[in-house]
């Protein structure tokens, strides 16, 4: 579980998050909506310890996250950056293999959770290639091959089960749309398993199909918040967003889209 | 290249640097007398007296001047994630440049000659290069951290204050002074002795056992910084400690023999064309061709010019830079081909 309560964050003079509160269930996914510079990301820097809350609480299972070790953080939480730097060239197999940096599970276990997640996110072709010689797309897959490595299996802090979290900024950013629907498969399998999802999306037809929990935010502040169904009815929406929406049935699976006037 | 390959060849390769070091020079020594030397028992000949007194310490202490100057390269380009960054970049070197004029200037009234068997230029260089480190890194650090890209402005600063210090010294001294400035900056083995090895022996042993512990935690490093901490990593810690090794390291390798260059840019970024960025290969195979090349331009340095000899700084900067370079051309070539 990850929960935050009334906590604000400032950089220099400009308040990032203000007295946020928000709880995400294990088996659920939370998409984080807004537009650029609402605090999207810094609320996931929040959630995955990288930052410090000038004040209020911020819980991982059942201690505050700045009270866990960060290996035993790392076994239970992994979050895919906005950006990738990495610019040695690593193969992609290396790449994908720190994602068990904090484990000690054997070579062949790793190796056989890397080649299932790369299977995962149809990138095991690319398994002895050149990381910086690859794709913008290509990389993110290769990303988040790693990220889902490090939550791949159930997780155990000090022979205790936890739940694991998986935070992923703006996932789909590089990917085409056959691979966009494959990261949508992956994110609700990913739930399925028990996994806390918190992502930042702008594709509202991704956080609709994908979310049980819509949070809208807008200048670091939490606006509204509800399930896919309550935010469709929410006219909040289309004010923060910024666009005129409309919400018809898919003709054939009949689940609600989105559609811009 | 397979790892296991590349240090084969590179064992095998620095055994035979060693051999030809000790045998080549002012002086040509034939095998004959090596193989002697290890197996028979005989008077000391002259030429058993020259590998014994001259050439094996100085080929000890280049080979481990060269396996710190490199370890250290390679690990300084994990912590600034970037292939162009070398041990100088906080500042150590300059630091260490400006404490040896210091001494060489002021030494003959502040200083007694030698302490523990380490001249006073070499305690000062030492004392200067560790100064300097220190007020980079704490510059580049508040209380939310270090800053890697501060670091490097504050590295890039100090060494230019460093860098000033050293010409007001220059400018003070006199003409004998001066040309043991000048000289010390070139770099020198020349006057290795056992009790120099001791201390290099002894750095280079701790940061071989201690260095190589961060290697996947520097590979993580890689990935970016808050990546790092993602999976688990106590980043700080380890900015501070790999700070505190390669300080030391370069600090101990810069005092005994002058600042050589190049070493700790180039061995790394060979050894990761051969083999790949993987620090858990690349900080040992770096200790071995860092060692292999200083030993190599040490001979080539005795015998260049011989009787005369060459300052070690310049000869692995003639024969590294050209061959930095023709290496940089053809990957050039192959990325944009």
């Amino acid at each position: 579980m990850l929960r935050v309560s009334s906590a604000s964050l400032s950089s220099g003079n400009i308040l990032r998050v203000k007295d946020f509160n928000l709880t995400c269930e294990p088996g659920l996914v939370t998409a984080l909506l807004g537009p650029n510079g609402a605090g999207k990301t810094s609320l996931l820097k929040l959630l995955s310890g990288e930052l410090k809350a000038d004040s209020g609480e911020l819980w991982l299972n059942e201690r505050q996250i700045h009270e866990w070790k960060p290996i035993e953080r790392a076994k239970m939480l992994a979050c895919l950056p906005q950006h990738s730097t990495l610019n040695f060239p690593f193969t992609v197999e290396e790449v994908v293999l720190m994602g068990r940096n904090p484990y000690d599970t054997g070579t062949v276990n790793d190796l056989e959770i890397v080649r299932q997640t790369l299977e995962a996110v149809d990138s095991w072709q690319l398994v002895h290639r050149n990381y910086t010689e690859l794709s913008g797309g290509e990389k993110q897959r290769v990303q988040l091959a790693r990220v889902l490595a490090q939550v791949w299996q159930p997780t155990k802090v000090s022979g205790e089960n936890k739940n694991r979290v998986l935070l992923l900024d703006e996932p789909s950013s590089s990917l085409d749309i056959a691979h966009q629907q494959l990261l949508q498969k992956i994110v609700l399998s990913m739930a399925e398993q028990g996994v806390v999802v918190v992502m930042v999306v702008h594709d509202l037809n991704f956080a609709f199909y994908c979310a049980s929990q819509l949070v809208l935010m807008s200048q670091g502040q939490l606006v509204a918040q509800g399930t896919p169904t309550e935010m469709m009815q929410n006219d909040l929406l289309q004010t923060v967003i910024g666009v005129n929406l409309e919400f018809i049935a898919h003709p054939v699976t009949g689940k609600p889209v989105v559609i811009f006037k | 290249m397979l790892p296991k390959s590349c240090f084969i060849l590179l064992t095998v390769l620095s055994v035979i640097a060693a051999i030809v070091g000790l045998l080549v020079g002012p002086v040509q020594i034939s095998p004959v007398v090596l193989i002697d030397m290890l197996f028979s028992e005989h008077d000391q000949t002259r030429d058993e007296m020259i590998i014994q007194v001259i050439r094996l310490p100085r080929m000890l202490l280049s080979f481990l001047i060269g396996s710190v100057l490199a370890i250290c390269g390679a690990v300084m380009q994990g912590l600034f994630r970037n292939s162009l960054a070398d041990p100088s970049l906080i500042g150590v070197s300059a630091g260490a440049s400006a404490g040896a004029s210091f001494v060489i200037v002021f030494g003959a009234i502040l200083f007694p000659t030698s302490v523990l068997g380490l001249s006073a230029v070499s305690i000062g260089a030492f004392a200067g290069g560790l100064l300097a480190a220190w007020v980079v890194y704490r510059l580049a650090s508040s209380s939310e951290g270090t800053s890697v890209a501060t670091m490097l402005l504050a590295g890039i600063a100090i060494s230019a204050l460093a860098g000033a210090l050293n010409q007001l010294f220059s400018f003070l001294a006199d003409n004998d002074m001066l040309r043991r400035i000048s000289l010390w900056q070139m770099g020198s083995l020349e006057s290795a002795d056992w009790q120099q090895i001791t201390y290099c022996a002894l750095t280079t042993g701790v940061l071989m056992i201690l260095l190589p512990r961060e290697s996947r935690a520097l590979n993580a490093m890689l990935l970016g910084e808050s990546e790092a901490r993602h999976l688990g990593i106590g980043v700080e810690w380890l900015k501070r400690r790999l700070i505190i090794y390669t300080s030391l390291g370069v600090g101990i390798a810069v005092s005994v023999a002058g600042t050589i260059a190049f070493v700790g840019l180039v061995v790394p970024h060979l050894i990761r064309l051969l083999i790949g960025p993987d620090h858990r290969y690349l900080l040992p195979a770096s200790a071995l061709l860092g060692g292999l090349l200083l030993v190599s331009a040490d001979a080539v340095a005795r015998v260049a010019i011989a009787p005369a000899e060459l300052p070690i700084g310049v000869v692995t900067a003639l024969l590294g830079v050209p061959f930095f370079i023709s290496i940089l051309i053809r990957q050039r070539n192959r990325v944009y081909a």
